[in-house]
This record gives C-alpha cells, structure tokens and sequence, in this order.
C-alpha cells in the first residue's frame, strides 16, 4: 500500500512488531504503509479508528509513541527507535 | 520572539500577506503547524528528497514562482512545525503562545511570538457529513487522501473511491490515479458537476474550465467511473471498509433510485469546506454565520482588517474560494498590516495594492458560483439510522441527537450539554457543522439563526503543564473563559 521505493528507512515497533517505514514518514503513514488502518478503539462503542482528517483537526488517529500518550499520528514524524502502540490512554475500553 | 507582523498559515493566502509585509520592509514571522510552507493546496512533500506529487494537476503541484520568494526572504522568518494554541492582546500589539507540533509533544517546545499585527490565514478545514459507516477505518476525508498523496507518497488503499460534492472530488481521484491506485469510481452528489461547463457563468473562468477538463481527460485516461447525482449512502466492513453503497439522488441528494455496491478497501470523502476560525475568534475578530452553509466567516473590509484593530484575515478565512482568492486577499492583508506597522504610507499602500479590488471582486464570484453548484443536500438526514454516529470523538449516535434536539433547548450549547457532541477530543471541530445543521434542519430554522456549536476551545491541543506556565501578560495565567 505504501509507495515505499528505494530511500532512507526508519525502523520502528507498533506493539511489538519490527517495522520499518520510508524516513520522514508521519506515523500515520508508516502504519497505513505496512497495513495497518486503526490503532485505537473508542470509549463508548469499542470501535476501531484510524486516520480520518489527515490534516490534525479531527484528533481520530491519536497514537501512543514511547512515553507520549495520544499524539495525533498524521502530524507526527515516526523516528528511529519509536516503540508505537495502539492508543489506550485515550478511549481505550479494556476487555472486560 | 518579536516581530512587526506575524503570518499564522503558510499556504498561499499566508505566503502573500508575508511577502507582501516583508517587501513593504516588515519583519514578518510565518507561522504553519505543518512542517513546510505550502498549506493544503501546494503541499510539499516531507520526505527527505521526496519529490512532491503533483496531487492531480495544475492546482495540486509545486508552489508557484511568486510565492517561492518565501524561502530565503530576508525579512521572513518561517516558523514551520509550529502550532499557536493561544492568542490575545498584549501591549500595543498582540501575543501568540506557541508550540513545536511536530515534535507532538514529545518533548514540545514553546515560545511566544509578539507582533504588532497578526494576519489570519488559517485556512479552512473540510465538512463531511455523517452516513453509516463513516467511522469504518478505511474512510478518509478526500483532503486526508490528497495530503497522505501529496506529504508522504502513501496510498491510503488500493481500490479507492471518492465521493461527496465539490471541485476537490476530481483532483484528489486524479492524483490517486496518477499515483497508481485503482480508483473505484468518483460519485459526486451534485447534478451540476465540474465536467458539465454549460453555464456562462463558468465559461468567464476560462482557467478554472481547463483545469475542470485536465482532471476529467486524466480520469478518462484511467477508465475511471465518474458520475453526477449519486451520493455514497454507506460503508460496510468488519473492521475495515470493505464496500461502500452509492444512490442515485435528486438535486436534494434523496435517494431516487436503485443502490450500486461497489468493493473497495478505501473512501475518500468530502462535502465541503468550513472556514477554520479559532485564532479570529481568539483575537476577538468578528464572524458571521452564512445562511446557506453550516459554517461562519470572519466579517473584513476593503482592506482585509477585522473588527480587530491590527488584526487581518484572507483566503479561506473569510469565505471559502480557492488558492487565486487567498493569494489575492493575502497581498491586500500583508500590506495592511505593514500600513499598521508604519512601514507604508498610505500612498504606498495604495500602489501596492491597485486594481486588486477588482480581481478580488471576481475571485469571490467565482467562489460564489461554486458554492451554488456544489450546495449541502439535505438528504444526508434521512439516510442516517438511529445508531449512526454523528460526534466521532464522542460516541454519540444520531438517535441521541435527535432526542436532545425534540426535547426542546433551543441553543447548540443545551444540545451539547445534553449529548457531548464538540466536547470531545475535537472540540465540534468535526461534528459542530454537523450538528447545526441538523438542528436548523430539525427544527425549522435557518443555519445562522441556530449558530454553531459555541466551543471556546485552546486552539490546539497542549498539555496541562504548558497551560500551567504560560506567560499570558496577564495576572491568573490563562483567562478563566479561555478554559
């Protein structure tokens, strides 16, 4: 899905998988680049959001990236190292 | 940071009022939350030696040559990657509280930018109305799709449809298609669309007629589906969008006929646009709501100044229009904030700005005659169901709303008490448009009679902490009503 092609990489883990992602990519991208389309679930429904707005103004894709917690995944750049997860700080309904 | 004049967006209303004051010999400072000039329509790409995708054609390419004069200008600042999420009078002039937003707050740094006048050119961000299944992953706005395109070289599927209304329908398709996407068809809810050039009114912007016809000649190219008066009833998936339903619509968009299924594993949607507002009203400036669309403009006069002295808007800002309008608005804007700053005379303001009342004038026409020919439908609201989500930060389905709205407050804050619509993590940037213009619908009555929404939100989201050491000027920290 990505348009990866030959170019600096970055890697990266999204609860707990290697992944690597063109550099200068919003995480946003390197996850929809390595099919990934939701990382956090809402409070009330439990259902899986992703990328929607892109521009930052929506707040859907809010990610967890190493100690930050819900940071808007279209804005931010992934970087090497980045240990990503699927956002429970914002929203997340813990299975019961 | 102090500065004479400081720009807030850098697209091409915000790089003309920059470069505007800074020839004039202000000190200007532009400021964009993204990391490069360009705003949405000239985009650049964010990849280190990524070549920017022309995104579909003329109006979705490089900047311009007059408006690359902003790098490197001696008397321009860029401040890229950096937010304002606070502003107000200070001094004689005004205090912008900012924050480095590409760090996202990992590790975010803030600053404060004084400025004897401010521009606002915070552009606009885009409406989609509600449908069931929009909250599918998979679903993105058509500008989401044209930025992943245009920033990142990213597809956000492979087999992607675009729908909605509006001229950004066809460039977005266009660039996907170019990009190598298969796309599924463009559905454009509108019976008037951009390939009909029938009226007159149309045919005296030549320019914007040629650039309508290249992305309709590309998509031909392409074999793709392009079709006038259907609108995307519904997405279906598991965890994913996986279909999307289209109908036939009458010029109201109720269905008129027979459902078409079409397999997909991306959406790109759009409905329009709505002035983004927060700094003007942060500033004090004045808007107005528009009566035929869910969204208000900040009021300006000849010279681009709002009811806020030292205070000037263009481009989308006062009225949705297009990349010509701002840029036009812009020169005007940058101009008079250097008359402001006592950099021009007034004769200096005068020649800088000769002859450009009337190509504003015909700018706005244009933007006029687009808002007649790609209008908000109404039958949106019978297709929701009473489980459809209206607020996506919030949960809140359109039975709740509906329920709130026949229990009878008669204000948006009531509805908002009542359902949490705009109190979540948005702030109604997304569903405020939504919700008043159900209510106006609901209740019969009309869009600037109900008003939006009322957040009084921190322009862009900061931590506690940032909020908690801001030098506001002011004894108290931040105003209690800012909070």
């Amino acid at each position: 899905m990505s348009a990866s092609g030959p170019g600096p990489t970055v890697s990266f883990r999204y609860d707990g998988a290697a992944l690597t992602a063109p550099a200068g990519s919003t995480i946003a991208a390197a996850l929809i680049g390595n099919g990934i389309l939701s990382w956090r679930m809402t409070r009330r429904r439990g259902e899986p959001r992703g990328l929607f707005c892109g521009i930052g103004q929506c707040q859907d894709c809010l990610v967890d990236v190493n100690e930050s917690p819900a940071l808007r995944a279209c804005q931010v750049f992934v970087r090497d190292g980045d240990d990503i997860a699927a956002s429970r700080s914002v929203g997340w309904r813990d299975a019961d | 940071m102090r500065t004479e004049v400081a720009v807030v967006g850098a697209g091409p209303g915000g790089m003309s009022a920059a470069l505007a004051a800074a020839d004039a010999g202000c000190q200007v400072v532009l400021i964009d939350s993204a990391s490069g000039v360009g705003g949405q329509i000239y985009r650049q790409s964010q990849r280190p030696g990524g070549e920017t995708d022309p995104g579909g054609g003329p109006a979705g390419g490089g900047l311009p040559a007059p408006l690359r004069r902003v790098a490197g200008h001696p008397g321009i600042t860029l401040a890229m990657g950096v937010s304002v999420w606070q502003a107000g009078p200070a001094g004689s002039g005004f205090r912008l509280h900012c924050v480095t937003s590409q760090a996202g707050g990992q590790g975010d740094a803030a600053d404060v930018v004084d400025a004897q006048a401010v521009v606002v050119a915070t552009g606009a961000s885009e409406l989609v109305v509600p449908f069931p299944g929009w909250t599918l992953p998979g679903v993105v706005t058509a500008g989401a799709a044209q930025a992943m395109l245009k920033a990142q070289q990213t597809l956000i599927g492979r087999r992607i449809l675009v729908a909605g209304t509006g001229p950004l329908l066809l460039p977005v398709a266009a660039g996907l298609a170019r990009r190598g996407a298969r796309v599924a068809g463009v559905y454009e809810a509108a019976h008037i669309g951009p390939m009909l050039s029938g009226l007159p009114a149309i045919a005296r912007h030549p320019g914007k007629l040629a650039e309508a016809a290249g992305y309709a000649a590309a998509l031909a190219r392409g074999r793709v589906r392009t079709r006038a008066g259907w609108a995307l009833a519904e997405c279906r998936g598991r965890d994913r969008v996986e279909e999307a339903v289209l109908t036939r619509v009458d010029r109201h968009w109720r269905a008129s006929g027979p459902a078409r299924v079409v397999p997909v594993d991306a959406v790109a949607v759009s409905h329009g646009f709505v002035p983004v507002l927060d700094l003007s009203r942060a500033l004090g400036c004045r808007d107005e709501p528009l009566a035929q669309h869910p969204a208000a403009t900040v009021v300006v006069d000849a010279r681009q100044a709002t009811s806020t002295a030292g205070v000037f808007a263009c481009g989308e800002a006062t009225g949705v229009g297009g990349a010509a309008k701002a840029e036009l608005e812009g020169t005007v804007a940058g101009a008079a904030a250097a008359r402001h700053a006592g950099r021009l005379d007034e004769a200096g303001f005068r020649a800088r700005t000769s002859g450009s009342a009337a190509r504003i004038g015909r700018a706005r026409e244009f933007a006029a005659l687009l808002a007649r020919l790609y209008p908000l439908g109404d039958g949106w609201l019978a297709g929701l169901r009473p489980d459809t989500v209206v607020c996506r930060c919030e949960d809140v389905a359109w039975e709740e709303l509906t329920g709130a709205l026949a229990a009878g407050p008669s204000d948006l804050r009531s509805v908002k008490g009542l359902t949490r619509c705009g109190m979540g993590y948005c702030q109604g940037r997304v569903c405020g448009p939504v919700v008043q213009y159900a209510a106006a619908r609901l209740t019969g009555r009309r869009l600037d009679a109900v008003g939006d929404l009322h957040t009084r939100h921190i322009i862009t989201p900061v931590t506690l902490g940032r909020l908690a050491a801001a030098d506001t000027g002011e004894p108290g920290g931040v105003p209690d009503s800012e909070l």
